[in-house]
């Protein structure tokens, strides 16, 4: 019985983990979409949400019967309640990209000229640190959790002088508009994907060593290593 | 040597008084307040059978008012420890202890101590309920008559009965025999025949394992009521039952105390990689 379970459990860590690289996936073509306003790829991430959507909802069920059935404790609890709430944060995550692929085929090809270095700069670094959350996740690894959230800070000042770009403009001319909110609302998705992120770090934090370090100065303890 | 920091003993009693606050009175809170403090306490404790080394070099502290669970594998000496605590070893002639058992600071295996009074003062449930053959009536009162009881046994009875959470289900049938009870039913008869001695402490060995799951939930009910006035030592299988049940648990392997802590700790992020391995069915 308890190898049974130990087998599902390590499958559903890996189903887990292919729907983390799948989102992954669905973000790094958001941003190359948004760049390259590219709107075939936008189109491929807009299709692929249904496929994160059916898959998270097959491993919270997962999940619940595994609970219902063999009653885990210890490390097995944790993993449980670990890949319950990453589930949520991946499909979230899923969601902001998809917005961010709608405002690709929003935008005409000059509007993102003057933000492309902030965007592509933002992309970046949510790319780094969703990919240390993920990568961290996958191979249960603290370090690689606190390098995730020793960039959120940087992500959430790139946004700031974002926003504080957009306004100066809209003060000196209201034309275009329209595409500078395109613009706004790609890097506030880019922004909340930062801090889904951040979420999967802590619940890497959780599994590892059972300290829950949301809400508490252990965030920053932690992200100083 | 494992024994729980005075300061973490402080903050589970507190927590634990404001849990049960509601349902104890105000004299039992007051006993409570009062008797939190040590009141089993084992330091290198070894037992053998003969040259078998049964219980290797275990040191606790059990605290006043608290269910305390044992835990571990078959023949880890989790009973054997727990039946050392009212000298129930004492009747295997191959027995010997050495180390300090305590109970309330009185060295238990002192030559000067009384088994008898000592047993009635640390009560004992056994895995299997085990009334006499006599009425439900006799059963409860039978402790406390032999024992020059002087006051009024109706009410006696009544006492331990309600405290057992059997009063309701068996008044109207006191001069019956035991044996007609359920088997559920004749384990609250114990644990009933057992209060009815006042003790101090009540050990439990199993108390649980011969019961179906609704009888088994009624006696894990009684049980984090009877803590109100009883510290309760439980020694069990079932790692559900002890993670429900109890606000302290010890973890033994091959004789040794391997971990003792607070329950959720136990059951969420357990310090030792062998009391890991356990709870999650690795091994044992």
């Amino acid at each position: 019985m308890t190898t049974h379970f130990v087998n599902l459990l390590e499958e559903l860590r890996r189903r887990s983990a292919r729907m983390a690289s799948l989102v992954e996936d669905m973000f790094q073509e958001a941003c190359e979409s948004v760049i390259d306003t590219n709107d075939a790829l936008a189109d491929r991430v807009i299709r692929r949400d249904n496929e994160v959507d059916s898959e998270e909802v097959a491993i919270e069920s997962e999940v619940i019967r595994l609970m219902a059935l063999y009653q885990p404790v210890g490390s097995d609890l944790r993993l449980l309640c670990a890949i319950l709430k990453i589930n949520n944060d991946l499909e979230r995550i899923a969601d902001c990209a998809v917005n961010v692929a709608e405002r690709a085929r929003h935008l005409e090809k000059d509007a993102l000229s003057c933000h492309r270095d902030t965007i592509t700069d933002m992309g970046k670094f949510v790319g780094s640190m969703l990919r240390n959350a993920v990568q961290s996740f996958a191979i249960e690894d603290i370090g690689l959790a606190r390098k995730a959230f020793s960039e959120d800070e940087r992500i959430d000042a790139l946004y700031e002088q974002t926003i504080k770009k957009i306004v100066a403009e809209g003060a000196t001319s209201s034309e275009g508009m329209a595409a500078r909110l395109d613009v706004l609302s790609v890097a506030k998705n880019l922004e909340r994907i930062a801090d889904h992120a951040t979420n999967i770090a802590e619940d890497v934090i959780f599994l590892s060593t059972g300290e829950i370090v949301r809400h508490t100065d252990n965030v920053s303890h932690l992200a100083g290593g | 040597m494992v024994t729980m920091s005075e300061t973490r003993l402080e903050r589970k009693s507190a927590i634990n008084a404001a849990r049960i606050t509601p349902r104890v009175s105000r004299q039992a809170t007051l006993h409570q307040e009062n008797d939190s403090r040590i009141v089993i306490q084992a330091d290198c404790v070894t037992i053998r059978y003969g040259d078998f080394e049964a219980v290797k070099k275990v040191t606790l502290d059990i605290p006043g008012h608290q269910v305390t669970a044992i835990i571990g594998p078959s023949g880890c000496g989790k009973s054997t420890f727990l039946r050392a605590i009212n000298r129930m070893n004492d009747f295997i002639p191959a027995m010997s202890i050495s180390g300090s058992l305590n109970y309330r600071g009185e060295n238990i295996y002192s030559p000067k101590s009384d088994a008898v009074d000592l047993r009635r003062r640390i009560g004992m449930v056994f895995q299997k309920p085990n009334p006499f053959p006599k009425t439900i009536f006799k059963n409860v009162a039978w402790g406390a008559s032999i024992n020059g009881y002087r006051g009024d046994l109706n009410e006696l009875v009544e006492n331990a009965l309600k405290q057992a959470a059997l009063w309701g289900e068996v008044k109207d049938k006191l001069d019956q025999s035991a044996f007609a009870l359920s088997g559920g039913q004749q384990q609250r008869l114990c644990i009933a025949r057992a209060i009815a001695l006042q003790p101090d402490v009540l050990l439990m060995d199993e108390p649980c394992s011969a019961l179906d799951p609704i009888a088994t939930a009624k006696i894990e009910d009684l049980i984090d009521d009877l803590k109100a006035h009883y510290t309760v030592v439980l020694v069990t299988h079932n790692m559900q039952q002890a993670a429900r049940v109890s606000d302290l648990t010890a973890f033994m392997y091959m004789g040794e105390l391997v971990e003792f802590d607070e329950t959720d700790t136990i059951f969420t992020k357990p310090n030792q990689q062998r009391t890991q391995d356990y709870i999650t069915g690795r091994f044992g």
